[in-house]
């Protein structure tokens, strides 16, 4: 019989996007706000204070959204297939638009991080999930639990707080 | 997701698909293991089909595709019966209250997939929900690449998958069995009742000037009759098409000249 082993991570981990040659870095300076977001099949809707609307198409019916209490950016769980959710936050660029093309990650960096950490390869988890929990310390962080099981046997259960300037 | 239609085109292929596949026989034991435990909990298995209607072995293959067989998550999406569902899709199920047992939770993920509302589980409508139940990301961003999700451990899957971070990596290669590698090899060992195909025409081989599967096969075979003399490099294009023609008086299917 196998013997499993089961990992439990709960260190915190902290990032920060703030460097602007990081090219996870999006730049929230806008005063235009978010006041509408709503689902609609695989898109997620997004009105602004100026009347500008947006829209994002995610490819899925299932996913879930937090809207950071500065009305600025948008965390958004994502289930691209039935065994693995990602997290993704989207910002507003310097033309009061969500910029698509700077699309912060959430995903990859947790994964990219337990890869360095934990000596294992993000390619071998089974059942990879993120998953934003709440924005916290005024909406300039996101705090993020992830999971995944390991193919040769064991678990991983982690929390990170992700911080966004 | 975009929905992908159940066509005609698409029963065709996935009917293709099943005929043509191949377990991996190095991963044979492994698959065999899938199998001995997937009957182990048959019984539960059939409660399901008793009570809803979705084949035993479908909801035996999501289970092990979703959380390897754990009975103490939810179907959905692998977190704990204890509670509703907290990541996506959350707050499953709707009705009752926690904690739950499997079966509670596992009909309420089949039936909010609809599965309860099929009535003909065929080869084609049965890899079409199976693939559809994980989602068509491969089929419409990489459809060079067979899903793992369904072929992986099979001759229809070498490499290429999406990882934790949602990327798709061409040189990751699936180390999970994929649900019709399983099936098939349930159906080998008679678990399951020889499966039916749906009532459409698909003929075993196609003309492409590309490798197809079993192609060799036939080549070789054709080579045996006088006055047939093919390379036997997989590929039935323009020759084989020719040789099929001089035995059997059809082109194959999809060449131009037999129209």
């Amino acid at each position: 019989m196998k013997r499993l082993l089961f990992f439990i991570f709960l260190a915190a981990a902290f990032f920060s996007c703030k460097n602007e040659k990081d090219k996870d870095t999006v730049i929230v300076d806008s005063v235009n706000k978010i006041i509408v977001v709503y689902p609609n099949e695989d898109t997620l809707h997004i009105e602004y204070a100026n009347g500008t609307k947006d829209r994002l198409v995610l490819g899925s019916k299932e996913f879930e959204y937090l809207i950071a209490p500065d009305s600025l950016k948008v965390a958004i769980n994502t289930r691209l297939f039935s065994n693995l959710t990602i997290t993704e936050v989207f910002g507003l660029n310097d033309q009061e638009q969500i910029n698509h093309d700077e699309v912060i990650n959430i995903s990859k960096i947790v994964w990219d991080s337990i890869e360095q950490i934990h000596k294992i390869s993000k390619a071998d988890i089974l059942y990879p999930k993120t998953h934003a929990v709440e924005w916290t310390k005024h909406g300039t962080a996101l705090r993020v639990l992830v999971s995944g099981t390991i193919e040769a046997g064991g678990y991983i259960e982690d929390e990170f707080e992700i911080i966004i300037k | 997701m975009a929905r992908i239609n159940f066509t005609d085109g698409l029963k065709k292929e996935y009917i293709q698909l099943y005929r043509t596949m191949e377990i991996s026989q190095d991963k044979l034991n492994i698959v065999n293991n899938h199998v001995d435990h997937i009957l182990q909990s048959k019984d539960r298995y059939q409660e399901i089909e008793d009570s809803i209607g979705v084949p035993w072995f479908i909801t035996a293959l999501l289970h092990t595709m979703e959380s390897s067989r754990n009975f103490k998550t939810h179907l959905h999406n692998g977190d704990p019966l204890s509670k509703r569902t907290t990541h996506v899709p959350a707050g499953r199920p709707i009705n009752g209250n926690p904690p739950f047992s499997w079966e509670e939770s596992a009909t309420d993920a089949l039936k909010q997939k609809k599965l309860d509302k099929i009535d003909d589980w065929g080869v084609a409508r049965i890899l079409y929900q199976i693939e559809s139940y994980n989602g068509w990301g491969y089929r419409r961003f990489h459809p060079e690449v067979k899903s793992p999700y369904l072929w992986s451990y099979s001759n229809h899957y070498t490499r290429g998958k999406y990882v934790a971070d949602g990327k798709f990596s061409k040189t990751a290669v699936s180390k999970q069995s994929g649900a019709i590698t399983i099936l098939k090899r349930m159906e080998e060992r008679k678990e399951v009742s020889a499966l039916s195909f749906e009532d459409i025409d698909v003929p075993f081989f196609h003309f492409t000037n590309g490798i197809a599967n079993r192609a060799k096969d036939l080549q070789r075979f054709l080579n045996t009759f006088d006055g047939i003399s093919l390379t036997e490099d997989g590929r039935p294009g323009n020759g084989t098409s020719e040789a099929c023609f001089k035995l059997f008086g059809n082109y194959l299917d999809g060449d131009t000249r037999g129209k």
